[in-house]
């Protein structure tokens, strides 16, 4: 599904160049589930970014669905972001002037779908998130759970082939968060890949494999368990 | 898309109310402000425009350089029209006409069975003026129109005030005691948007007119419509040849020149082809009917309006961007999502559009509230019906569109240009922070604010020159009655018996008021017939008119009736006449004047001081002051106590002495009012709208202000906790504002010193625009941005640094 190769990111300001990610080679296959721990400023969230081609390496090689991506300008990146990529954020991220039912909408009508076909979608993927009852509410009028929830729904509408969340619990108390991490996993089951940073190694738990991330580094990495019908390479 | 763009647009207007209402407010007094003067500017540049050839349409005027003067008039000489008819191919159809006294304003008495009138704007012509101008036939059949003898074409106005419903046709009309005119006509005036105005045009058919066929005397106005196609520079040319052969001897004759060797000196006499929608602005020409406008003051009211709206789009750029902090996150969800830049644009700017389109709906409302006010100060009748047209809807729309993709531009830019990864984690691109384009935006609005602050001071300082000027006689408590002729021979007893009534200090005739009644002729120095002929102004008045005036003298005498001769040989000069005759001791000098056939030998027994006889626009005219022989055209009263009861009393004996004719009066110092009129409507407008532009500017600054402390929260939370003050804290966020107000203020003078000079070139006496204005405007706009400022940078200065901190 996609393969890093020397993937290297720096920070430049004035004086100071800070190297956020070096030599980072990570491939993740179809159907796998992977977690990514490391402590703070270790280069999760900017691994995260450039897998979900939010941001472009420095250095080093990016295939992503069998594209070199790593030079790809805004537009070619935002293209193969909205019909691949689905992304789920510790703050959510809804946009507070639309509704549930909207905020969920969003993503196909940058894909250009029909407005029928639209209504339908939304109306399963909120039926599947049990939050169909709230379509008509705004995001601040929704608790972090069910907030979460509607921003999973959003992150798979379109069907993504690969799903990347951030830290998707931080925000949420422990039951919440189990509620999400059962959400994800079912979503892995129907076939998703997901990539998830966390720093919780109980819900890194629910992966197949954890990354471990240090200083830009990946420093090791443990299997945990193996996909169904994905070899571990 | 569009729907979902919608409705993220409106909630967000929504949300933030103030925001919102403060935003449409400023653009919606800008667009009044814009739309008010593009209304003023229309009416100026539309008149004379709808005349069916209005493009073929010229008005003949008049251009010598003479050796002792230049002549520069409105009108021409009876035997052009004529001549041009017959002898040019080019002239498709030519007219003059005339008023009944030769004056530029055609006042006459008019009576009507038993009413009598008192009318100004008759004139004297013949059929071909159908010919030359669109004129909408009422009643009448237009084939005949002034083709008789005594038949006159009246307006629908006139005839309504004659003879109310009833048809005009066939009425009889006295005018100024000829044998009655019998109407033949009723026709549409003129709209107001034209340089001159009849009320009635009268035949000239079989009247001996004295100076038809004298190619001297300029008292006619000729118009003529050219064949399409011609060359009006042509037709000027070829006319110019036929000038020459009829001119050049008699112009020799009198100025006692040789035409070539004259030529050869730079002297000229020329006849002129004007376009006719040329006359309303840009004619500063002698003898004009109506004064004209100013392109001085619609150009600068075009500026003025571009300035308004600019500053009130900067204003809605820059709330924006300060609002943008808030917007940051959804641009990050939705580029996460796949929209692109472009599409961010779009919906920024449709949302700029949407809510520039609800401030265009509330200006509608502005500008009828505003209107009654312009009217009154312009006395135009603006009125909104001019959009009602589909051009002017379109145009409208387009308008709107186009003010909000302009002021929507830079915040769109700026918000879509938002890095997703860093906008999703609650940073703000640093480069939001010092923006050179936003402090460029900012010190534009505080130039313009500031140019504008500057011309209303020095317009209202000119104003005010104008008003307290000496204007070196005494025009307090002047009544002037009018139409005095009419008296006839009881002229004298009429003023003996005001002279005994109690508040009556004086009264004296004159023919000539001060102001723009204009009368001139020519003078020579005795016994020098080689030197040239000088043309001075003419004051015909009764013996007490300059002691009543207080005009005082220099030298020499009043006229007095204890001196026989001073009726027939006797002139007072003034100052500026001493100095072109250019005699070392003028008293007991004498004049040679030119009066049509007559030649007089005067004796200069006075010199009075300058005095501004004319408005303050011009410059003092060498004068010469002589005895009226008739009865003039004004009696000047000097009153004092109740001002009611005096006119009463001098009606009562009007009507005595001149058997119920039409009284009419009124004071001096109105009329002379009257003419600086359009300055002080230009004085209020450019008042107004810099008004509106300050207000407008404030808005801005507040946000702008709002935007950069809720960007330094940090910076100010961590000073506070290192010990900074309260007062530290509002000089350091000020300062950044007020530098831009200086840089502002260095941008502003020169181009408000450029205008203002320009400006105030119109008038012969003015102001010297000091650096006092400069100074003023530049500390009261640095005391605007610092109120506008400071409020926010107290609120930040007072908060809690502990929370800010913690917000961050």
């Amino acid at each position: 599904m996609l393969r890093t190769i020397n993937l290297k990111k720096l920070y430049t300001t004035e004086e100071v160049e800070t190297t956020a990610l070096n030599n980072v080679n990570l491939e993740v296959h179809e159907g796998e589930f992977v977690a990514i721990m490391g402590p703070s400023g270790c280069g999760k969230s900017t691994l995260l970014n450039i897998l979900g081609l939010l941001d472009n390496p420095s250095g080093g090689e990016y295939h992503f669905l069998n594209h070199e991506v790593s030079k790809h300008t805004e537009r070619q990146r935002a293209n193969l972001r909205k019909s691949n990529i689905g992304f789920v954020f510790q703050s959510f991220n809804l946009i507070d002037e639309l509704t549930v039912f909207e905020n969920v909408e969003l993503p196909l009508l940058y894909l250009g779908y029909s407005g029928s076909d639209r209504k339908q979608r939304v109306e399963e993927v909120l039926e599947q998130m049990e939050i169909a009852h709230r379509r008509n509410h705004f995001p601040q009028q929704l608790s972090g759970g069910q907030q979460q929830r509607v921003a999973v729904a959003r992150a798979i509408i379109a069907k993504p082939k690969l799903i990347l969340a951030d830290e998707p619990t931080g925000n949420l108390d422990s039951a919440h968060g189990d509620e999400v991490m059962k959400m994800l996993t079912e979503l892995n089951e129907d076939g998703t890949t997901i990539i998830m940073v966390t720093h919780a190694q109980m819900y890194a738990e629910y992966a197949h494999r954890i990354v471990y991330l240090f200083d830009g580094h990946i420093v090791s990495e443990n299997i945990l368990k193996t996909a169904a019908g994905v070899a571990a390479s | 898309m569009l729907p979902n763009y919608f409705k993220t647009a409106v909630r967000n207007l929504l949300r933030q109310k103030t925001y919102t209402a403060i935003n449409i407010a400023g653009l919606a007094i800008g667009m009044s402000a814009f739309l008010i003067i593009l209304m003023l500017v229309h009416d100026e540049l539309s008149y004379d425009r709808f005349h069916e050839n209005t493009d073929r349409l010229y008005r003949i005027t008049f251009d010598a350089q003479l050796p002792d003067r230049e002549l520069r008039t409105a009108r021409s000489s009876g035997p052009v029209a004529p001549t041009l008819r017959a002898e040019l191919p080019e002239i498709e159809a030519a007219t003059h006409f005339r008023s009944r006294n030769g004056k530029p304003t055609g006042n006459v008495t008019v009576r009507y069975e038993n009413t009598l009138f008192t009318e100004s704007r008759v004139f004297f012509t013949d059929s071909s003026f159908f010919n030359v101008f669109s004129i909408d036939v009422l009643e009448g059949d237009p084939k005949t129109f002034l083709t008789q003898p005594n038949t006159v074409i009246i307006t629908d106005d006139i005839a309504r005030k004659y003879f109310g419903a009833k048809s005009a046709l066939g009425k009889m009309l006295e005018i100024d005691g000829d044998p009655p005119y019998t109407v033949a006509g009723v026709v549409k005036g003129f709209p107001p948007q034209s340089h001159w105005q009849f009320d009635m045009l009268a035949s000239i058919v079989g009247m001996d007119i004295p100076d038809k066929d004298n190619w001297i005397n300029n008292t006619w106005y000729t118009y003529v419509l050219l064949k399409a196609g011609a060359s009006p520079e042509h037709a000027e040319s070829t006319f110019q040849t036929v000038v020459n052969r009829n001119i050049r001897p008699v112009v020799e004759q009198i100025l006692g020149i040789d035409w070539r060797e004259g030529e050869a000196r730079g002297l000229h006499y020329r006849y002129r082809f004007q376009p006719i929608t040329d006359v309303h602005l840009h004619s500063q020409l002698d003898e004009e009917i109506l004064p004209g406008g100013n392109a001085v003051t619609v150009y600068s009211l075009i500026l003025i309006a571009v300035f308004v709206l600019a500053i009130a789009c900067i204003n809605y750029m820059n709330l924006n961007t300060a609002r943008s902090a808030r917007r940051a996150k959804e641009v990050g969800v939705r580029k996460a999502l796949g929209s692109d830049k472009s599409q961010l644009v779009i919906l920024f700017i449709g949302e700029a559009v949407l809510l520039t389109a609800i401030a265009a709906v509330m200006s509608f409302g502005i500008i009828e509230l505003l209107l009654p006010v312009i009217n009154n100060l312009t006395l135009k009748s603006l009125s909104l019906s001019v959009f009602i047209n589909p051009w002017a809807i379109a145009g409208l729309v387009i308008f709107t569109v186009s003010v909000g993709i302009f002021a929507g531009s830079y915040p769109a830019f700026i918000l879509s240009a938002f890095q997703p990864v860093k906008v999703l984690k609650g940073e703000l691109g640093s480069g939001m922070r010092n923006s050179r384009l936003r402090n460029f935006l900012v010190v534009t609005q505080f130039a313009v604010t500031i140019a504008l602050i500057i011309g209303t001071m020095v317009v209202y300082n000119q104003l005010q020159f104008i008003r307290t000027s000496n204007l070196g006689f005494d025009q307090e408590q002047l009544l002037v009655v009018d139409n005095t002729w009419l008296l006839g021979r009881n002229s004298e007893s009429f003023k003996e018996t005001l002279l005994h009534q109690p508040g009556i200090t004086g009264a004296a005739y004159t023919q000539i008021l001060p102001g723009r009644d204009i009368d001139s002729g020519v003078y020579r120095r005795e016994g020098d017939e080689s030197s040239q002929l000088i043309r001075m102004r003419q004051l015909w008045s009764d013996y007490d008119f300059l002691p009543l005036m207080d005009i005082r003298l220099k030298e020499g005498r009043y006229f007095s009736s204890d001196y026989a001769t001073d009726i027939n040989n006797a002139v007072i000069i003034n100052e500026s006449a001493a100095n072109i005759l250019g005699y070392e001791q003028p008293i007991g000098r004498r004049l040679v004047g030119f009066f049509g056939n007559e030649q007089r030998t005067m004796s200069i027994v006075g010199i009075t001081e300058d005095v501004h006889y004319e408005p303050l626009h011009e410059v003092i005219y060498p004068k010469v002051m002589m005895i009226s022989r008739s009865t003039p055209m004004h009696m000047v009263v000097r009153i004092e106590g109740n001002i009611n009861a005096i006119i009463n009393t001098i009606e009562t004996h009007w009507n005595e002495f001149s058997g119920g004719q039409p009284f009419s009066w009124f004071f001096l110092d109105d009329r002379l009012d009257q003419y600086y009129r359009t300055d002080r409507a230009f004085g209020k407008l450019i008042g107004i709208f810099t008004g509106i532009g300050i207000f407008i500017s404030c808005i801005g600054l507040l946000g702008l202000s709002t935007y950069s402390t809720e960007q330094r929260t940090k910076e100010i939370g961590i000073r506070k906790v290192l010990g900074a003050s309260v007062p530290g804290i509002v000089g350091l966020l000020s300062k950044e504002f007020l530098k831009l107000v200086v840089i502002a203020n260095i941008i502003a003078w020169p181009v408000a010193y450029v205008a203002m000079n320009k400006w105030l070139e119109g008038f012969a006496y003015r102001i010297d625009p000091g650096i006092r204005f400069f100074v003023t405007a530049g500390i009261i706009a640095i005391l605007i941005a610092l109120i506008s400022v400071s409020y926010q940078a107290i609120n930040a200065a007072l908060a809690n640094p502990g929370k800010s901190l913690k917000y961050e």
